[in-house]
């Protein structure tokens, strides 16, 4: 798969020209921002942060937040393919991927757990609050993960 | 900036340590990255809020998630001091680096104009109501600039010789 990949045009372009790669990191900073930050202010929203703010405003924020993913997985892939042989024989792109993944399900597991609860001007139930907090982890771990990737030796 | 200063910067002991410790460097960047992240998560509510394009929330309740945004700010400000002093003369001689210093302080002008002009309209503002042409202005204009620091933040390297 990694073959495929490091043919598409796009891949052979980070890889050919001078600010291919530059573009894609920028990118993948913007999609970072935007759905990890997101994250974080229906994280502390539901923590207790202005609650008074209704979560209807957090609708048009998700699409947001989707579009930042979206972002994200075009240029990683693209940057995968560009760099493939080298990310996965490095544990810090391995733990990042391990860390999306998991934070991808404790969005999800977020999200149900919001759906049992009304909207009110309040915190969120004790379940929720907790979730929201093992969210924002995961995505900082990530993050932090995701720098590593350029201070890390191979296997 | 005077070369005297920044020759002092790099003679610093937080100077040597950013260069000695790669680890330190890293943490550094990565305090820079998760600031920015909150910043802009922050900022996406309370400038699409600001622009009209979310209509729900009242003025008073989106403006505390300014909050949060200040606290990426105070992230950002130490661990860019932090990076910057790791090279100054090189930073400041890329003119990259001066754009974006450029950029933020007209971010934190646009911050001063908010405060001074545009809070008290906005913290009248109801839930589903519309913002007034002004704060719509300074909500692109914040959202726009914050993004483009970014850009060029992540550019910085062309220009820079690492």
């Amino acid at each position: 798969m990694l073959q495929w990949l490091s043919a598409t045009p796009v891949s052979r372009w980070a890889r050919e020209s001078d600010y291919g790669f530059y573009i894609l990191l920028t990118g993948h900073a913007i999609g970072m921002a935007l759905v990890v930050g997101i994250i974080f202010v229906l994280g502390f929203r539901l923590l207790g942060l202005s609650k008074d703010e209704p979560l209807a405003a957090f609708d048009k924020l998700f699409i947001v937040a989707w579009l930042g993913f979206l972002l994200n997985l075009g240029t990683g892939l693209a940057l995968l393919g560009a760099n493939g042989e080298h990310l996965i024989r490095n544990p810090a792109f391995l733990l990042k991927i391990g860390f999306i993944v998991m934070g991808g399900v404790a969005v999800r597991a977020l999200g149900r757990s919001m759906k049992t609860e009304p909207d009110s001007h309040a915190a969120s139930g004790a379940r929720t609050r907790v979730i929201a907090i093992l969210t924002m982890m995961l995505w900082t771990l990530a993050i932090i993960a995701g720098r590593w990737i350029a201070y890390t030796p191979e296997f | 900036m005077d070369q005297s200063f920044l020759n002092w910067l790099h003679q610093s002991a937080l100077s040597q340590a950013t260069r000695d410790s790669r680890w330190l460097f890293g943490a550094l960047e990565s305090a820079h990255f998760l600031g920015l992240t909150l910043l802009v998560g922050a900022m996406a509510l309370v400038d699409l809020r600001l622009m009209g394009v979310i209509k729900h929330g009242s003025g008073r309740a989106t403006l505390k998630f300014t909050h949060l945004a200040v606290i990426g700010l105070l992230l950002i400000i130490l661990s860019g001091i932090g990076l910057f002093s790791s090279e100054p003369a090189a930073y400041w001689g890329n003119p990259l680096f001066r754009i974006k210093m450029a950029l933020v302080l007209l971010a934190f002008l646009n911050i001063v104009w908010f405060e001074m002009r545009e809070k008290r309209l906005v913290a009248d503002l109801a839930d589903g109501g519309s913002p007034v042409v002004s704060a719509r202005f300074v909500g692109l204009l914040s959202l726009t600039l914050w993004l483009v620091i970014i850009v060029i933040g992540r550019f910085l390297p062309v220009k820079g010789g690492n």
